[in-house]
This record gives structure tokens, C-alpha cells and sequence, in this order.
């Protein structure tokens, strides 16, 4: 306890309150700005931590992180652009409300629930992360196949009209994942004997060609603005109190939310975009009204915006007690650990322990911090988008996506993807094929094909190798999960198709 | 203008011809570099054939609005032009120019285009060209592009 009181004196101290509120800031404006992820968001600030010692190095980045995923919910409720991966499912029914004049509304639901997310995170990583660390360390190869298979199931089913479309835009985003180097075998694929490809297509340079490029395409096309309100819609006034009680009276879905965020963070690798995804789609099965997720229901937009915020500090858990990053960004924050000669493990809990609870009390802090910085920076950028004539807002836009998307690795190659995935990507969303599942199984798909490559290498002794995927109680039990999904999306449609007929005789 | 088209089956489509060209480009690489995509191109093949299926026999057509198909064309050169003139001119002063037509583009979609507007828009392009450039380069750090002007 002295060690816990410790922790929170030297993180309360007037100098840790600046650096969080200014981590915070920075944070929320990377991550309101497409492209520009958590992780690059920890990496610029990499430098500016090694004159700092190493709590305060520890809690300017957890601030930073904890600013960039909220500040990614920014650009997907206004400009139905995920800042960020995790905001993939924030797009879902963020944007629709911002379309009838909600969005203020909206930012500000998203706001509370981050901060209770992010609250609910701590807690967690304080108490219980010893026991979830020994539940991930179950999780073998074959078992990240299979979150990986449950993540693309999910948004194929949640993103799309058609389960088969949306199925088909994540093997496309799989198959785009191939192109480069092989990770396990080291060769060369779909490279059309070009060396520049091989570096692969970056998922940020994904990210922002099906985002974006289509969202700005579409406004040229209807030669109106479609980021701000239609005309004719005057932006809802919104105070904090009821955002405050639209996310409290929602406390199943609230508890919910955090709890899946939490399961799912401790999973190695698997990150926020399927923590929100996973969160969503219980938030739309749960629900009275599921017809009206999609279209600005609050509680798609509490689900995930409470769950990815869960997961910044529940991924540390696995950072913290076992020196393995739940998420990318926590790369980064290991980066800095070993830079000031810190093992993650018990001995940084004993050894160490003011640093690695005052780095935790300060998540909670940051947490508490995106109410007076994101209320107001929400506002300041809300009013920004609206008032700007959208001829200058789609040109600038591309501007900085184009800066943002070289600036990834100084590549031009990156640009052209980019620019041909967001040409391809408005075409597909004309055929119903959505670009959410396509980024999703980009992200997955090194997970994905680590985890099939290496159980079909360890099932080799077996007749039929792919046996080894189906084998272990755990594969099973996603499995389960998978089907579960498949035979929820297609089994109700085809009962109401056998029931039409005979409700005509 | 508005089209009718069977989305299902262009979808099929689209994943088939996608798959076939992936599957001609495999190569010659060993089993473990090899087994993973072959299994996607499998699945996108399945479901592809799954809808040309649905697409012929349960046909049903959705509605595609073709209004504004020609700004698009012109942006689609323009973003080509954008990413040549980058390489090989310079960022600032390739983006100023293109911003100011595309900026004037979307304005003459409402309205008839005013000399002020030329002005106007000439002064935003030029100075959140250079002003994000600036940022990037300057504070973030970011190594220039490699052009003969910037």
C-alpha cells in the first residue's frame, strides 16, 4: 500500500499533471488526423522522452496513447474516417448522427465513454493482471487463427448488407496482406518481380485509401457537402450532462463493452480494431432496436468507444507481466522500458513498484484528462470541419492524407497505393462490398498466416496437417464462436424467406 | 442518371478475375510461404463462384447513381497528375495548382465561378500547402520529398 500511495504522490506532483495534460493534447490531434496512428503518434514522441527519466517518460507516452485512441473517434463520427484502427466500429453509427446534425452529440458520448473505458482499463491492469496474463499465454498459434478468423467473421457480418460481401471484402483485405514478403517462409509474393513491393502494402496506407479517398470521391461526385450536416439540418446543441446520462443509462451495455475490451486486450496481437468490432455486434445483438445500429444509435457509439479505451491499458497487461505487446503502440512503451534498463515482469512489480504503478495510476489520470481536453478540443475541431466550405475541406484533406501517407516511410510507392486502393475501394463500396472488412483483413492477416503457417508446420507429423487447427479446446471453443456468428447472420434471413411464402397462402 | 445493376454478380466477378490474376502472379515460392494464400485465393474463389451463383439465378438489381461521374473522372486525373507532378516537379508546386482546380471544381458545382474565387482560392491553396508542408518537414521532421522544386 505505501508503494501504491507513493505512486500516486509522484504522479499528482505539478510537473507529471502538465506532461499528461500535454500527452493528452498531443495525443487527440494525431489521432484526430487520418493516417496518423498510436503507434506513430508514440514513436514521434519517442525522442522528446530520453531527456526525461523513466516514469516520465512512461506517462507522457501512456498519455499520448490514451489521447490518440480517443482522438481517432474525432475524424470517424465527422468525417466518417477511423483516425485510427480502433475507430473502425465508431464510423458505424458516429457518422450518421453527425449527419443529422448529432455530432457534437456524438463526440460527446464518445468522450464519456472513453473516459469510463479508459478508467475501467486501470482498474483492471491494477488488479487483475496476473490471472489474464496466465489466460493470453494459452493462446497458441492455432488460436490466433482463430481470433483472427472470429475478427474477420465479425465485421463481415457487422460492415456489410451481404454476409457474402463482407465475407469476400476480408479475404480480399487477406489476400492484399499477402502481397511483400512472406513472414514465415521469407519469399517474395505478388510482387510482379518489383523490389519496391515488397515491403508490402502498409495497413496505414490502406487505412487511409479506403477511407478516405472514397468518403472525398463521393462528395465531388454529389457536389455537396457530406461531411458536415445535409442542408437544411442545424446541429443539435448538446451539454455534457446528457451525453453523461445517455452513457450512463446504458449500464449493461456499458459493462459489457469494458468486458469484452478487457478479454480481448489481453489476447497478444489482437488489438483494438476487433476489441470495438467484437463490442459492437453484442451491443447490436443485445439491443431492443437492433434495426437502428447503423443509423446513429448511441449505444453502438458507447460499445465502441468504451471498449477500445479499455483496451489501452488492458493491453499492457500482457506488456507489463510478460514483456509482450498486446497492441503495436505497446511496442513502443516496451521501446522506452528497456531504454532506462526496466524487465517487464514480477521484478518490475517488486523491484520497481512506484514506477509501475504511478505508470498505471497516470493511464487513469490521462483517462480522467480527455474530459476538460476532449470536450473542448471536440468542440474547437467540430466547429472547424462544419464551417469550412467543403471545396477547401476535400482538397485540404487531401493534402495532409497525401503528407501523412509519404511521411509513413518517406515513400512515394505508398502514395500510389494508396491513391489506386482509394479509387478501387469507392468502386467496391458501389457494389455493396464495404472497406471496413478489406482494412480489417489486412490487419489480420499476418496474425492470421502466422498462426495457420506454423499449427499446419507443428500438425506435419498428422495425414491431413490442418487437423492441427481444430484439435486444441481452445480453437474449438472460437470455433464455436465463429459458427455462432455465421448461423446468427444467415440463419434468420432464411427463416423469414421460408416463412413469407406461407404467410401468403 | 441512375443504372440498374446485379451487384452480386459484378461482385463475383470482380473476385474472380481478382483471384485468377493473383493465382497467374503465385510463382514458383516453397510451401510455407505458399500455403496461406493459396488457401485465401481458394475462399475468395468459393465465395465469388457463391455469388455469380446468387447473381444468375436470384437476380436482383440495386440502384447506381451515376450523377456527377464525370467530376469523378477529372479527379481521378487529377490525383494521377498529383502523385506524377510530386515525383517529379516538386509537392508545394504541384499541390497549389491542383488544389486551386479542384477547389474551383466543387465551387462551379453550385454556382458560376467569380474572380474573387480565383483569389481566394489561390491563397488557401498557398498557404495550406506550404503551411502543412512546413509542419511536416520542419517540426515533424519528415525527410523531403526527393523533386527538383519543393
Amino acid at each position: 500500500m505505501d508503494v501504491f500511495l507513493e505512486a500516486a504522490q509522484s504522479i499528482l506532483a505539478p510537473h507529471m499533471l502538465l506532461l499528461v495534460f500535454l500527452g493528452v493534447t498531443a495525443g487527440l490531434f494525431v489521432g484526430a488526423l487520418p493516417g496518423l496512428t498510436a503507434t506513430m503518434a508514440l514513436a514521434l514522441m519517442l525522442p522528446f522522452t530520453f531527456t526525461l527519466d523513466a516514469l516520465e517518460g512512461l506517462v507522457a507516452l501512456g498519455a499520448v496513447y490514451m489521447g490518440t485512441i480517443y482522438g481517432g473517434a474525432f475524424t470517424a463520427i465527422l468525417i466518417n474516417t477511423p483516425g485510427t484502427p480502433s475507430s473502425i466500429a465508431t464510423t458505424f453509427d458516429g457518422h450518421p448522427m453527425a449527419k443529422q446534425g448529432r455530432g457534437l452529440e456524438a463526440i460527446s458520448i464518445a468522450t464519456i465513454a472513453s473516459v469510463v473505458g479508459g478508467l475501467v482499463g486501470v482498474a483492471f491492469l491494477l488488479l487483475a493482471a496476473p490471472p489474464l496474463a496466465k489466460l493470453a499465454i494459452r493462446f497458441g498459434p492455432a488460436e490466433m487463427f482463430w481470433v483472427a478468423i472470429l475478427g474477420l467473421t465479425l465485421i463481415g457480418t457487422l460492415a456489410s448488407g451481404s454476409v457474402l460481401k463482407g465475407l469476400l471484402g476480408g479475404a480480399i483485405g487477406l489476400l492484399i496482406g499477402t502481397i511483400g514478403i512472406s513472414p514465415i517462409g521469407g519469399e517474395s509474393r505478388f510482387t510482379l518481380g518489383w523490389p519496391p513491393l515488397q515491403g508490402g502494402v502498409s495497413l496505414i496506407v490502406a487505412l487511409i485509401g479506403l477511407f478516405v479517398i472514397p468518403e472525398l470521391l463521393d462528395m465531388i461526385r454529389r457536389g455537396r457537402a457530406a461531411l458536415a450536416p445535409p442542408l437544411g439540418v442545424t446541429p443539435s446543441r448538446f451539454n455534457f450532462g446528457s451525453a453523461a446520462r445517455t452513457v450512463f443509462s446504458q449500464p449493461v451495455n456499458l459493462i459489457r463493452s469494458c468486458g469484452i475490451g478487457q478479454i480481448i486486450a489481453v489476447i497478444p496481437g489482437a488489438g483494438g480494431s476487433i476489441t470495438s468490432l467484437v463490442a459492437y455486434n453484442e451491443a447490436k445483438r443485445a439491443s431492443k432496436s437492433p434495426e437502428t445500429f447503423g443509423k446513429g444509435n448511441p449505444e453502438g457509439l458507447v460499445a465502441s468507444e468504451s471498449s477500445n479505451n479499455v483496451m489501452v491499458a488492458g493491453s499492457m497487461v500482457p506488456l507489463l507481466a510478460l514483456g509482450i505487446p498486446g497492441a503495436p503502440p505497446d511496442a513502443v512503451i516496451l521501446g522506452v522500458m528497456l531504454l532506462h534498463g526496466l524487465r517487464p515482469g514480477l521484478a518490475l512489480f517488486t523491484e520497481s513498484g512506484v514506477l509501475a504503478n504511478g505508470f498505471i495510476l497516470s493511464m487513469g489520470l490521462a483517462a480522467l484528462m480527455l474530459i476538460p481536453v476532449g470536450l473542448l478540443g471536440g468542440q474547437l475541431i467540430y466547429r472547424i470541419v462544419l464551417r469550412t466550405p467543403y471545396y477547401f475541406l476535400v482538397p485540404t484533406i487531401l493534402v495532409i492524407t497525401m503528407l501523412g501517407t509519404y511521411a509513413l516511410r518517406n515513400n512515394l510507392l505508398d502514395v500510389a497505393i494508396m491513391l489506386g486502393l482509394g479509387v478501387a475501394g469507392f468502386m467496391l463500396r458501389g457494389l455493396g462490398i464495404g472497406a471496413a472488412p478489406i482494412v480489417l483483413g489486412l490487419i489480420l492477416g499476418t496474425i492470421a498466416e502466422q498462426g495457420y503457417v506454423q499449427t499446419i508446420l507443428g500438425g506435419m507429423a498428422l495425414p491431413v496437417p490442418q487437423v492441427r487447427l481444430f484439435i486444441n479446446p481452445l480453437s474449438q471453443i472460437i470455433i464455436g464462436l465463429i459458427l455462432a456468428v455465421l448461423l446468427w447472420s444467415f440463419v434468420p434471413p432464411l427463416l423469414r424467406r421460408w416463412r413469407k411464402p406461407r404467410g401468403g397462402e | 442518371m441512375q443504372i440498374r445493376i446485379n451487384t452480386d454478380l459484378v461482385s463475383g466477378i470482380f473476385g474472380l478475375v481478382l483471384a485468377g490474376l493473383f493465382w497467374s502472379q503465385r510463382g514458383s515460392v516453397g510451401f510455407m510461404s505458399s500455403v496461406f494464400p493459396d488457401t485465401v485465393l481458394a475462399i475468395i474463389g468459393l465465395i465469388s463462384a457463391i455469388l455469380v451463383g446468387r447473381g444468375i439465378f436470384s437476380p436482383t438489381a440495386e440502384t447506381v447513381d451515376l450523377t456527377g461521374a464525370g467530376r469523378l473522372l477529372i479527379t481521378v486525373g487529377i490525383l494521377a497528375l498529383w502523385w506524377v507532378g510530386i515525383a517529379n516537379v516538386g509537392f508545394v508546386s504541384t499541390s497549389v495548382p491542383l488544389f486551386v482546380v479542384l477547389a474551383l471544381m466543387l465551387i462551379r458545382t453550385n454556382r458560376a465561378l467569380r474572380w474573387q474565387d480565383f483569389a481566394v482560392a489561390i491563397g488557401v491553396a498557398i498557404a495550406l500547402t506550404y503551411g502543412f508542408y512546413w509542419v511536416f518537414t520542419e517540426v515533424l521532421g519528415i525527410r523531403p520529398f526527393r523533386a527538383p522544386f519543393i
